[in-house]
């Protein structure tokens, strides 16, 4: 038997592969793999989760409006991605820092 | 009192201020093209007849007091107002009484200086500073205008200020007079924190806070004793009391005119008002010590006056020791004495100031001499300027003591309350102010008859034409004040000075003087005395000198030819002989190794006053100087250190959360993570 607790080691596992994929990775592309991770590791648990639901199915559904939500932003994410390497001809995090004060 | 009158006591009051104030303002408006000195002319004349005008008018009314708010403190007002009463009308025509002679003189005077408006300038803010000194209502602004006269001063004292020892003079005479500042200033705090109001008439008045306390079975607070100190020591300071006199002799570097009206007459005195004014705060035993230091001080002065011979050192000398005399009557018990002396001094001392001043002028313009001030080098001017000459003489009168000058009321007044006061030093005060006033006679006739009396020693050069018309108004002007010098001015007779208007000005009693033989004794033994020795310095300095010695003795000596060898012959050369070397070694030897012996007494008193009493200030000064540098040391290291590391310490800090924004997303991010694993880990933990 497959108990809950193993869905949610694996969406744990996930989760911080793509947590290190975000904060280490040096191509912007990479990063966004890691952040599809992340989001995968929370549909993993919504499906996991939609065992206890109360109305049938619930958690399913959102887990099936979240993977449709996440291939959109990664359409918008990666069109950013292809701007910001035609401005700056680079797309390693660490090298844009335009937030920072000049 | 009216409120009518009391309106035009006010407008005659701010009539008088606007008058003094003015010319200041202008001359400090309009800077170097204001040449002229008419303005502070016509203010001074304005102000010398409007104080007249209202002392005379005020006399007899009782006292007044016009007052408005200026700030509060912790509902403790601190009033702006002026106190009218005999004391603060009378100090105030004597001010700008001698003041208008001294404005006068000083057209002559200051002729060709470059910076008379400068001079104007100061000259009218002293008048203005010294008129609020002597009116104001309470102490704080007689403290404000205390300083103000200490600053004209020194800006007076260091006109010249292109000579460095004008402005070394300005220098030391500022720095004592901060001593006697701070006196003042502890004064008012130890006051203050007694009484909580710093109003002159509810401290000092006859039913006041003072004699409600003295009055009270309570023992009197301490505080009054330091106050008491205090404002001892501020009356030294500004009236040149042994031994902070010393900056006194050093400020003749001013302008003469300036001298005779600050350094002699007026400002001078305001130490003396000052203990006057404050009187009733003296106990007994402290008024023995105001007694020792007034009478150490005028005998001082008098011995210091002995070995000078700049002619404006000897008179600052003889300032030192009349303000002696003064401080004294105050430490007798009668400060009555002490005023009507103030009043008699600033007359003749005045006029022997301008007298000088015009001196020094002929000396310098009319003659070669190297220094126009050294009394050896003039000589015989009674003919040259005749009217300096003869108000020279009534003033030196004065000074003296003789009879019929007020010099002569005044002094007698002091010696006999030193002798009537029970002074537990018993009669060792008065003796030494009859003394010290013998010494005056003999260093006044030095002056006198060193200058006007003899040959002249320099030839007198042709006068450029016009040149004699400034020294003209300046022999004229002083003569004005002649009837200040007779005892006229101040009292019917000849000899009552307890008669004298100036004894009904201070409402304290003065102590009652016995008829006793001293009343007596004591004036004819000073008159005796002085005439004496103006007669004994006439015959050493004038006859003596110019070679004249035709004694009885030497001229028989000559009369009785060598004829023949006979015993009676031989007898009578021999005892003419002897008489006449007695005669020369002995009687001169007297006046010679006696006046020698005096001026190098005179010198080592003045060695002590330079190597001593520089040596305690210059230990004072090395104390203070270590005591800085450590208080700098521990500015630097300590204070600076807790202010620079404090400023360190926030740097650090700016430093090490700034480094934390440097642009970079991952950065960020991981900066969240942590912070948000941090709060799980803590609430996970708290829970």
């Amino acid at each position: 038997m497959i108990a809950t607790t193993h869905f949610l080691v694996v969406s744990a596992f996930l989760f911080c592969i793509g947590m290190y994929a975000v904060l280490a990775k040096k191509n912007a592309i990479m990063v966004l793999i890691g952040i599809e991770l992340m989001v995968n590791a929370a549909v993993i648990n919504l499906v996991a989760f939609s065992k206890f639901d109360k109305i049938n199915m619930e958690g399913q559904i959102t887990a099936l409006f979240a993977i449709v939500i996440a291939a959109s932003t990664v359409a918008i994410t990666l069109s950013l991605i292809l701007r910001v390497y035609r401005y700056h001809k680079n797309i390693d995090p660490n090298k844009i820092t335009e937030l920072k004060e000049k | 009192m009216t409120t009518l009158m009391q309106q035009n006591i006010l407008v005659v009051l701010l009539l008088l201020f606007g008058s003094s104030l003015v010319p200041s303002v202008y001359y400090f408006l309009m800077g170097r093209k204001a040449k002229s000195g008419t303005l502070a002319l016509t203010a001074s004349s304005l102000n010398a007849a409007l104080s007249v005008l209202l002392l005379i008018s005020f006399w007899g009314a009782p006292e007044l007091t016009i007052q408005g708010t200026w700030f509060t403190i912790a509902n403790r007002p601190f009033n702006i107002g002026f106190l009218i009463n005999k004391l603060s009308l009378s100090m105030l025509s004597l001010v700008h009484v001698i003041a208008l002679p001294v404005f006068i003189y000083s057209v002559g005077y200051m002729a060709k200086d470059g910076r008379i408006h400068r001079y104007w300038l100061y000259l009218s803010f002293f008048c203005f500073s010294m008129m609020g000194l002597v009116l104001s209502s309470n102490l704080l602004m007689t403290y404000i205008f205390w300083e103000f006269v200490g600053i004209t001063s020194f800006l007076l004292i260091g006109f010249w200020y292109k000579k460095s020892a004008a402005a070394k003079a300005s220098k030391k005479a500022f720095l004592i007079n901060r001593i006697g500042d701070v006196g003042l200033l502890v004064g008012l705090a130890s006051l203050y924190s007694v009484f909580g109001t710093l109003e002159i008439q509810e401290i000092f008045g006859s039913s006041g806070l003072l004699s409600d306390l003295q009055q009270s079975t309570e023992g009197l607070p301490t505080a009054l004793t330091w106050a008491s100190f205090g404002f001892l020591i501020a009356a030294m300071a500004k009236s040149a009391q042994f031994p902070l006199h010393v900056w006194l002799p050093d400020a003749m570097q001013g302008p003469t005119a300036v001298s005779s009206l600050i350094h002699a007459a007026t400002m001078v005195a305001a130490g003396v008002f000052l203990l006057c004014l404050t009187f009733p705060l003296y106990s007994i035993g402290f008024l023995e010590i105001v007694a020792l230091v007034g009478t150490a001080t005028a005998f001082i002065g008098a011995y210091s006056a002995l070995q000078e011979n700049n002619i404006k050192k000897i008179l600052a000398y003889s300032t030192v020791s009349q303000l002696g005399y003064m401080v004294a009557a105050v430490g007798f018990g009668a400060p009555s004495a002490a005023l009507l002396h103030l009043f008699t001094h600033a007359f003749f001392k005045c006029m022997l100031f301008l007298g000088a001043g015009a001196t020094i002028k002929y000396m310098n313009e009319h003659t070669q001499a190297k220094d126009p001030q050294d009394i050896r080098e003039m000589g015989g001017l009674k003919n040259k300027i005749p009217l300096v000459f003869v108000l020279m003489v009534v003033a030196s009168f004065a000074l003296i003591g003789l009879p019929l000058t007020s010099g002569y009321l005044s002094k007698e007044a002091i010696i006999l309350s030193g002798l009537a006061s029970g002074n537990s030093l018993g009669l060792l005060l008065p003796s030494l102010l009859i003394i010290t006033s013998l010494i005056t006679a003999y260093y006044v006739a030095r002056l006198f008859f060193m200058t006007f009396f003899g040959t002249s020693r320099h030839e007198s050069l042709t006068v450029p034409a016009g040149g004699n018309s400034s020294l003209r108004i300046m022999s004229l002007t002083p003569c004005t004040l002649i009837l200040g010098c007779l005892f006229i001015l101040f009292s019917k007779s000849p000899g009552g000075f307890e008669n004298s208007w100036v004894y009904t000005i201070l409402p304290y009693q003065s102590a009652d003087l016995k008829a006793g033989l001293s009343q007596v004794l004591v004036p004819i033994l000073m008159v005796a005395g002085s005439l004496l020795i103006l007669l004994a310095t006439y015959y050493y300095i004038v006859v003596n000198r110019a070679g004249k010695v035709n004694t009885i003795a030497a001229s028989t000596f000559n009369k009785v030819k060598p004829s023949g060898p006979s015993l009676w012959k031989t007898l009578v050369r021999n005892t003419c002989q002897a008489a006449s070397w007695l005669e020369a070694h002995l009687i001169d030897g007297i006046l010679v190794y006696g006046a020698t012996g005096l001026f190098k007494t005179a010198k080592g008193v003045k060695w002590i006053e330079t190597h001593l009493i520089d040596g305690i200030t210059r230990l004072i000064a090395s104390f203070t100087l270590i005591a800085s540098k450590t208080a700098n040391w521990a500015d630097i290291h300590i204070v600076d250190g807790i202010v620079n590391g404090t400023g360190r310490i926030a740097k650090q800090t700016g430093n090490t959360f700034r480094s934390q924004q440097n642009g970079k997303l991952q950065h960020y991010l991981s900066l969240v993570l942590f912070f948000l694993l941090f709060g799980l880990i803590y609430f996970i933990l708290k829970r």
